[in-house]
């Protein structure tokens, strides 16, 4: 398959600042801070997505509603040839925001974040008073018609009670919702021991989704219901059903087919999970010119021929036929490359063949 | 009319993207996005308001390697704008 044009979608990642400090939260470490682009580079930017005929693009952040000129950004946005979306924590929606947000009429999503059913087990990550914040933007979001979708980072504090979480979606609406997997990156790193979960607790947290989407339906899905579906179908594989089939490669990732990603500061990369993996500055070079020929890019993409059966980590393997190797996001985080599977997607790993600790 | 005194123009609602293999279709009002191949992108070129069935058949023959016989060719290329106005994607020109 021949490289595209240009991306069908960007991940714009229009600024760092954010109003929460969220115990999970992958964007963020103490120890990283990006300065935002002025709104002039994000126009010519915007500009420029247009001239290549990129269809949609996602703003997410930090915070978009921190931006003092998000709404110029957005009507900038809107007055092109695209169609757009929006992550939000929700806590600066009030009915006025909801209210303008409503009358643009090219917009897909709002994803706004949603991790508790409840004060008791929102807040101790997210934030004091926080559930509150963000279900009140919800109420106005949805009171004024908006396509809202959730997105829910399963943890500790919240695997008991995704149904809860499940349930308030479902109630503004029969909503998506996402029920994913924390990430051990930014702040999601540091506090991972304390937050993720043991294997039996991921397990309980499966059969839990498991469970919604045969009630509900595919508006329930998420990292960990996909995660559990590919053991599901290993887990019925024998060795003659594998035997003799030629082994995948490290699939399991589509950035850079048809997505990338900007980070706040201009640095394009594959991904929003990425953000060191910097391809090119927007001020330095054309986005056309970076997509194609950069360097990091070409590297990137060259991940999809890696075969598993070549792997190290995954010699002997079984399953090389039917696995993708999962997100390059945590092996990039936890050893520096992509061009290794994903310890956190591994089957052998999960059945406990083979140790594995984050920390 | 009948077909073969027609000419076609694109849809300026939806934005034509030129691909390797083929050609995105896409209207942002709307979210409808179609995909044509290289043959489909051809077409939808030559469909600037001048060419009639004729010379857009005779394009294609010298263009491509095209193993059927001509009034075969003529019969899918009829059907494919056929589908591409029903889908509004193209328009007759007034
Ligand atoms: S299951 Fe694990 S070891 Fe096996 S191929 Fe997949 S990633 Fe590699």
């Amino acid at each position: 398959m021949s490289l595209l044009s240009a991306p069908i979608s960007v991940f714009v990642s229009i600024t760092y600042k954010c109003n929460l400090r969220c115990r999970h939260c992958a964007v963020y470490s103490e120890a990283i801070a990006y300065d935002d682009l002025d709104s002039e580079s994000w126009i010519r930017f915007f500009h420029e997505l247009a001239e290549l005929k990129v269809f949609r693009v996602r703003l997410s952040g930090g915070e978009p509603f921190m931006r003092h000129d998000i709404w110029r950004l957005i009507d900038i946005i809107h007055s092109l040839p695209m169609r757009l979306s929006i992550n939000t924590n929700a806590t600066l929606i009030d009915k006025e925001a909801a209210g303008r947000l409503s009358l643009y009429r090219k917009i897909d999503e709002i994803m706004v974040s949603l991790d508790g059913s409840c004060p008791e087990t929102h807040d101790p990550l997210r934030g004091k008073g926080t559930f509150r914040e963000v279900y009140r933007g919800i109420e106005n979001l949805v009171r004024s018609s908006l396509p809202v979708s959730f997105y829910c980072t399963v943890n500790r504090y919240n695997f008991r009670e995704l149904d809860k979480i499940a349930q308030l979606a479902l109630e503004w609406g029969r909503r998506p919702i996402k029920f994913n997997d924390l990430l051990p990156e930014g702040r999601g790193l540091k506090n991972y021991k304390d937050l993720s979960l043991k294997r039996e607790e991921w397990e309980e947290a499966l059969n839990l989704l498991g469970e919604l989407r045969r009630t509900y339906g595919p508006v329930i899905a998420g990292t960990i219901l996909d995660q559990g579906d590919m053991y599901d179908s290993m887990r019925h594989m024998g060795r003659e059903d594998l035997q003799g089939l030629p082994p995948n490669s490290l699939s399991g990732c589509g950035a850079l087919i048809r997505e990338c990603a900007v980070r706040p500061d201009g640095w394009i990369t594959p991904c929003d999970r990425l953000p060191d993996l910097k391809a090119g500055h927007i001020h330095e070079h054309r986005f056309r010119e970076i997509w194609h020929s950069s360097e990091v890019f070409e590297t990137f993409r060259k991940r999809r021929e890696v075969l598993l059966s070549e792997l190290e980590e995954c010699r002997g393997c079984l399953y090389h036929p039917v696995c993708t190797g999962g997100c390059p996001a945590a092996p990039y985080v936890l050893y520096g490359t992509v061009m290794t599977r994903d310890p956190l997607g591994c089957y052998r790993i999960y059945l406990g063949e083979e140790a594995f600790n984050v920390l | 009319m009948e077909m073969k005194d027609k000419t076609f123009v694109m849809n300026k609602d939806f934005v034509f993207r030129e691909e390797e293999e083929g050609a995105f279709l896409f209207n942002p009002q709307t979210d409808e996005l179609h995909c044509v191949n290289g043959v489909g992108m051809f077409i939808c070129k030559l469909c600037n308001g001048k060419n009639h069935m004729d010379e857009i058949c005779k394009r294609i023959w010298e263009e491509f390697d095209v193993d059927v016989e001509p009034h075969r060719l003529r019969r899918e290329v009829e059907s494919f704008i056929e589908r591409m106005l029903a889908l509004n994607l193209l328009k007759e020109r007034e």
